[in-house]
């Protein structure tokens, strides 16, 4: 078998974590289902027995299923999306909707560190011609460890920027990443990304920031 | 008698649907909906099972488990998993958990789980009596 090299490692380990967190989602969605069907079954033997069945019950336990059914068709879209981003190698990409794919995408991966992730808007679209799949990759490296250095219960924020030439995306804690950042990002993930994408990365530890500059296209 | 069991799991829908087939089915059941309510709740109260989802935003599931453990060791504590691996179930055990599930469970073999690790802390608390006649026996001798 052909050895897969550094950057197709780490780009599988992305998808794979991502993909298990999406598929824990949608079994969470089947749980829900299961068991209110299961519901049903035990109200309909009960009726069996005699006992009256409430068409306002029934309408609630339909509603319910109906939810998480549309919930789960939401959750298999986005797998379906972000399956998709490594369709092309390099693509135009704007940036802000990208990371609130990605924010999308790795939610019940963000909700376990209980820090807030806010992603603000920029006055213009920032867009620049990039690899999507790994671009993604990097934006969630970067705030999984901007998170990984909060406190429980603090935020992050996400602002994006034009710069001559390329673009930026900036993300803001709280606090100071001293302690935790030294040695340890950008890691060899973080490093093998930002040359994947010709970025550089840029730690401000004692203001909790980390920059991330992109350039206009990838050759 | 009947099983108490509390239930710990994020998603309000899936707790209202299993808490009310588990009591229609004879079970005392209390749910919590996150890991630090469940904590709270087993300060106060003492279960025969507790049947607790692996993953939760706020708390990792280990972390959880190790928490439930620490306020109560005697705790017999059931795994709801998205994905259950050998691996995952060996690792769970070690840190304390009685037994796994994965997810959609069927509540069949999740009532058998629950009668089973009643026993098991019936079994727990009859070996702790006994003991404790013991040393008492051992201080004042007969």
């Amino acid at each position: 078998m052909k050895k897969p090299s550094e950057i197709e490692s780490i780009g599988l380990a992305f998808f794979g974590r991502v993909s298990a967190s999406i598929s824990h989602e949608i079994k969470n969605t089947l749980a829900i289902i299961n068991e209110n069907a299961g519901l049903l079954e035990d109200l309909t033997h009960l009726a069996e027995k005699g006992l009256p069945l409430s068409a306002d019950r029934l309408q609630r336990l339909s509603n319910t299923i109906k939810r998480q059914v549309a919930r789960a068709d939401g959750i298999v879209q986005k797998m379906n999306r972000f399956s998709h981003t490594t369709d092309r190698t390099v693509q135009p990409v704007n940036l802000y909707e990208t990371t609130v794919f990605v924010t999308e995408v790795c939610d019940r991966l963000i909700s376990i560190r209980n820090v807030s992730v806010n992603v603000t808007p920029p006055a213009t679209p920032v867009i620049v011609s990039s690899g999507l799949f790994y671009l993604e990759h990097l934006i969630w490296a970067c705030m999984d460890f901007m998170m990984h250095a909060q406190r429980s219960g603090n935020a992050i924020t996400l602002t994006f920027e034009k710069r001559s030439p390329g673009a930026q995306i900036k993300l803001s804690g709280s606090g100071s990443l001293e302690t935790v950042s030294a040695g340890i990002f950008p890691s060899q993930t973080e490093k093998m990304l930002q040359e994947s994408l010709q970025a550089d990365i840029h730690v401000d530890a004692g203001n909790a920031e980390i920059l991330i500059l992109l350039p206009e296209a990838i050759h | 008698m009947s099983e108490s069991v509390l239930l710990v799991d994020d998603e309000m829908d899936f707790l209202e649907a299993m808490s009310e087939r588990m009591t229609a089915r004879g079970m005392e059941v209390t749910t919590a909906s996150s890991a630090t309510e469940a904590i709270e709740i087993i300060e106060k109260l003492s279960f025969d099972a507790i049947i607790l989802d692996f993953q939760m935003p706020g708390m990792d599931g280990m972390e959880a488990l190790k928490a439930i453990k620490a306020k109560r060791p005697e705790s017999q504590i059931i795994l709801l998993t998205g994905y259950a691996t050998v691996e995952k179930g060996v690792e769970a055990m070690k840190v304390g958990a009685t037994d796994f599930i994965e997810k959609p469970a069927d509540l069949e073999a999740l009532s058998e789980k629950i009668k089973k690790a009643k026993a098991e802390r019936m079994l727990i608390a009859e070996k702790q009596q006994a003991g404790k006649v013991l040393e008492m026996i051992k201080k004042y001798g007969i």
